[in-house]
């Protein structure tokens, strides 16, 4: 699966990119909101995986990018430290497929990736 | 003045002088400023390295944890800046990460021996290193540490307290507010968000010491009680949340007034309105704020002689509350002899429209 990972922070890049990997998907990474949605248009990831707050463009405007853009749709996991009712529900009414709250297990986000893998 | 040929010429060469040891002054300080920026981002490519391995090292059977560290790491961790580095960078992705990846940042921290750096720090002269150490061994799970920690919930210096107090609460859950037995300095209304931020993340359980806290001799404490008996909907401390309504303490009193609007019973109302004449505008206001949510057809009256006040905030906030009294609130109101006058007039339409959402 092609899955676009996009996180301001290098590390937690990293770490997504190593473990996605290790799973056998084929990994891109970018480290701003913009050049996500360039990234997107060229390749048509399967899956999107965004941090919500990023330079540029937040993960929030990312869904809403992703949602108009015609064709299939690709599914939005939102990975964030913002654990509020109001930032989830305003997320998943944006079209996200699935929210992870940060403090969050590797283990667990590339079981809740494996959900979008047809 | 005439200034001599002579003195002219020292001072061109004392300043010349001078702006060439400044100019090499500045130039030495960029050279090692630059040399130090790049060593760091050398290290940072080394952390990360060993911190991606770290998360995930998966445990051979019986071998226990842990990370084997070629030579050169070796020499590095020698170095205290290198070793504060690798410990920034553990302390930020720890936040990050849960379970067997987070225990993992932790292991590694304890096998390099790390926590003795942070525990050097937690004795330092300046606050903010006692404080960053504080936070540093909570959010690597140095659970050993929290009785050194709890030690520092009451300590005179506002931010080294409540770093240790955020982190005992972290440790601990609801049982790590135990310190609250025992603080006597205030808790500022930030960090009383900051505790319930913290608490919010936990599984809500075991709620015990709230009915002492509502009468401590510390009345920060008592307003946090009243928060989270708010929070967390603890019914059976009603009574002693009245009680709070005759504290001494004006902020006392407005919290209860505020507690009371999600924890009430048939007689909240008459407790408000008993209380009312004898309040500030501003806990008159909060008692009308809680009467929208609570009062029924025996506060009416109280209500409609609140419409006479000369007060515009009073008169609005009155009458909000009458239009959650049903019918007869509403007609209490839109049949008010001054109802087609300014200002009832406008506050009609506010409310009515404000209803309509």
């Amino acid at each position: 699966m092609k899955i676009l990972v996009a996180d301001d922070d290098l590390l937690m890049l990293r770490t997504l990119e190593f473990r996605l990997k290790k799973d056998g998907h084929t990994v891109f990474t970018t480290r701003d909101g913009r050049e996500a949605l360039s990234q997107i248009e060229k390749i048509a990831p399967d899956l999107i995986i965004t941090d919500l707050m990023m330079p540029f463009t937040s993960g929030m405007e990312i869904i809403g990018s992703v949602r108009q853009m015609p064709g299939r749709r690709i599914p939005v996991i939102i990975l964030s430290a913002m654990g509020q009712e109001n930032v989830v529900l305003e997320a998943f009414q944006l079209g996200a497929d699935d929210y992870i709250t940060k403090p969050f297990s590797p283990n667990e986000l590339s079981v809740r990736v494996r959900r979008f893998m047809v | 003045m005439i200034i001599s040929p002579g003195n002219l010429l020292f001072a061109t060469i004392s300043f010349s002088v001078f702006m060439l040891v400044l100019l090499i002054f500045m130039s030495f300080s960029l050279v090692i400023k630059n040399r130090r920026d790049k060593e760091k981002i050398r290290w940072l490519v080394k952390t990360n390295a060993l911190i991606t391995r770290t998360i995930f090292f998966e445990e051979e059977e019986n071998a226990g944890f842990f990370i084997p560290v070629n030579k050169r790491m070796t020499g590095l961790l020698k170095n205290p800046l290198f070793r504060q580095t690798l410990i920034n960078e553990l302390v930020v992705t720890s936040k990050n990460l849960a379970g067997v990846a987070g225990a993992n940042l932790a292991h590694l921290y304890n096998q390099l021996g790390l926590e003795k750096d942070t525990l050097k720090k937690l004795n330092h002269f300046s606050w903010h290193k006692r404080a960053k150490a504080i936070q540093e061994l909570a959010t690597l799970q140095q659970l050993e540490y929290s009785p050194v920690l709890y030690n520092l919930t009451n300590h005179k210096n506002e931010y080294i307290r409540m770093e240790a107090q955020t982190s005992f609460v972290k440790f601990h859950g609801f049982d790590g507010l135990s310190f609250l037995n025992e603080i006597t300095y205030p808790i500022s209304e930030w960090h009383q968000i900051n505790l319930l931020t913290e608490l919010s993340n936990i599984p809500a359980s075991n709620f015990k010491g709230i009915e002492n806290w509502l009468k401590s001799s510390n009345d920060s404490v008592i307003i946090f009680a009243l928060k989270l008996s708010a929070s967390y909907h603890q019914f059976q401390l009603y009574d002693r949340i009245v009680e709070c309504l005759k504290h001494t303490n004006p902020k006392v009193r407005f919290q209860a007034i505020k507690c009371l609007k999600d924890i009430y019973e048939d007689n909240t109302a008459w407790h408000l309105m008993s209380m009312y004449t004898s309040e500030p505008k501003s806990h008159q206001l909060q008692i009308l704020a809680a009467l929208k949510e609570i009062a029924s057809g025996d506060s009416i009256s109280f209500l409609e002689k609140q419409l006479e006040s000369e007060d515009h905030q009073i008169k609005i906030a009155a009458a909000r509350a009458l239009y959650r009294c049903g019918d007869e609130g509403v007609n209490v109101v839109e049949k008010h002899p001054k109802a087609s006058h300014y200002p009832l007039h406008d506050i009609i339409q506010q409310v009515k429209m404000e209803s309509k959402k």
